[in-house]
């Protein structure tokens, strides 16, 4: 029995390691944090320092000025929202039908899901696109989203989640007379929280942080989202360091507040997840 | 008979969805590569093996592409695994559950940020010529600067570096999680026994969070094989003399920018291939009988 906490000469040379290994690993978002609130001029003039004299916010003015910022959030948020939700329904519906139904053409159908997941982005990408511009969405905010309505990899997850409840939970949902839809929202739904939980969050990671899709789909500046704004606001000529750190900082503390918050979702189901 | 109306109901839009933006562009993906395709013609001429004709004349640049995609992707999980495995082994060793937490968030914060926004942070706070950081550090050592994102050597070794520390956080929490899993008498145990500590992690753990390392494996390196947003922002133009264009973001370049889509197809269903093979053959070596679960 180990009374009180054995502090082990490993265990103390290892916190240090974490530490500098950690502050190195915060330094980059550090630096970007501290040259938000920089003024041009004392990054011009005090070029080795890192810290603002005097903070100042001038970069968010300038961003402010100089870019439709509150049309990318919104972007950003409409397309991270309708993808979100609509991946937590489509994956958990799918995932229970395959799971909890016959029907015939069951496993034909479920080895076409699992073919299709190993495929990569990458092949997918020309005739996704030469079918977006076909059909009139080239350059809208539906092109981003349409495709990423359903995915494939938490739609399997889902069905191997609701496979391993036990019988007895739908046995006792039926006897009550529950229907379909009743037994998923009622069933279903509440005995695979932490897996919703961690779909929703990855899910919405991916979609905040989507570049590719935003890159090959859309090209007016208003149309854009936050990733792909920043990197074409950032290749302007007149645009300043602390603008550019700016909006680089109103692009990532939003999702590490949402980290934050639901930081067990996304660390206890991380090894669920497939990058 | 309700039941088969509510499985239509959700297979019905469901697997439509898949059929048409996943199955269909396949398919259609391999008949472009097959074709003269150009975006500015509304009919596209059939042309046949010529775009995988195209491939093989162009042999020294596509093997020097395929080969950077290696080099990068194998390099990157080397040290991804040497780096998280230690970090890992060491955050368990941490008494305090809340230090634990503390370390796993700090490390996982560049997996949150958009690699857009990160990559940016390096490419104007670090890896700058005119007042960078690391700059600042060999000046302040007195060694000659570098052009980091300019130069043919150090580009791809700069883009390396930095998808390492957006990155390993991912697998610091999924190794740390299986560290903490591993049943405690075993490395007692072996402890016990007069093991060392390097006997113990590579007999002892590593064996037994077996399933979740080959998982890992895959995943991870099938997530470099197709890094694109840090070869895009950091390198601008896939780097002097292709030295640092992976497959991914030469795909996008002989696509989008080049107009070669049907090219641009055939290079995908080569790198396609490429990736199956890999898939395959990891998944062949890591089914390693892990005999203690």
């Amino acid at each position: 029995m180990k009374i009180g906490r054995k502090i082990s000469v490993g265990g103390v040379v290892s916190f240090i390691f974490l530490t500098v290994f950690a502050v190195i690993f915060l330094f980059p978002m550090i630096w970007m944090f501290l040259t938000a609130f920089r003024t041009e001029l004392d990054l011009n003039v005090n070029g080795t320092s890192y810290v603002p004299r005097p903070w100042s916010l001038e970069g968010f003015q300038r961003a402010w000025e100089g870019a439709p910022l509150l049309t990318w959030a919104g972007n950003s948020i409409a397309m991270t929202a309708i993808i979100t939700v609509s991946v937590l329904f489509t994956s958990t519906l799918i995932g229970f039908v395959f799971a909890r139904y016959r029907f015939r053409m069951k496993k034909v159908l479920f080895m076409i899901i699992l073919a299709t997941m190993m495929v990569p982005g990458q092949i997918l990408m020309i005739p996704r696109f030469i079918m977006i511009q076909k059909v009139g969405l080239y350059n809208t905010l539906g092109a981003v989203i349409i495709p990423n309505l359903v995915s494939i990899y938490n739609i399997y997850l889902c069905k191997v989640n609701i496979e391993n409840l036990p019988e007895s939970l739908f046995d006792a949902a039926r006897l009550d007379g529950a229907g379909n839809f009743q037994m998923y929202r009622h069933v279903v739904i509440p005995n695979i929280l932490p897996t919703v939980g961690t779909i929703g969050c990855f899910t919405a990671l991916s979609a905040w942080n989507n570049y590719m899709d935003p890159l090959i789909y859309l090209n007016d500046i208003e149309k854009m989202t936050f990733p792909l704004a920043l990197s074409t606001f950032s290749g302007q000529h007149s645009v300043t360091i602390s603008a550019t750190m700016a909006v680089v900082l109103m692009n990532v503390v939003p999702m590490i507040i949402v980290f934050l918050v639901f930081q067990r979702y996304f660390i206890k189901g991380i090894n669920i997840v497939r990058r | 008979m309700k039941s088969s109306k509510f499985v239509l109901g959700v297979l019905v839009p469901g697997m439509g969805l898949i059929l048409l933006f996943c199955i269909i562009p396949l398919i259609y993906g391999l008949g472009i590569s097959f074709c003269d395709y150009s975006v500015y013609r509304t009919s596209q001429e059939f042309a046949g093996l010529k775009n995988y004709m195209k491939l093989l004349e162009n042999a020294e640049l596509v093997k020097k592409i395929v080969g950077n995609t290696f080099k990068y992707s194998i390099v990157t999980v080397l040290g991804n695994f040497i780096l998280s495995l230690t970090i890992a082994q060491m955050i368990v060793r941490m008494q305090s559950n809340a230090l634990k937490t503390i370390f796993r968030v700090i490390f996982f914060l560049p997996c949150i940020a958009p690699t857009v926004g990160t990559a940016m942070i390096w490419k104007t706070g670090l890896l700058s010529t005119n007042g960078g950081v690391f700059n600042n550090i060999l000046e302040y050592f007195g060694v000659a600067v570098q052009n980091w994102l300019g130069s043919t050597t150090l580009l791809m070794n700069v883009i390396i570096l930095f998808t390492l520390w957006m990155d390993i956080g991912f697998n610091i929490v999924i190794f740390s999680a299986a560290l903490e899993n591993i049943p405690q008498e075993l490395v007692e145990a072996s402890k016990v026994d007069g093991a060392g500590a390097w006997y113990q992690f590579f007999k002892i753990r590593l064996p037994l969070m077996g399933r979740t390392f080959s998982f890992v494996c895959v995943t991870t390196m099938l997530s470099y094989f197709q890094a694109f947003t840090q070869f895009k922002i950091l390198s601008k133009t896939g780097g002097a003399n292709y030295s640092a264009t992976v497959l991914p973001y030469y795909i996008y370049m002989e696509s989008f920018k080049n107009n070669n889509m049907g090219y641009a197809s055939a290079i995908a269903m080569v790198s396609f291939v490429l990736i199956m093979i890999i898939t395959l053959i990891q998944l062949y070596l890591l089914r390693i009988d892990w005999s203690y679960e």
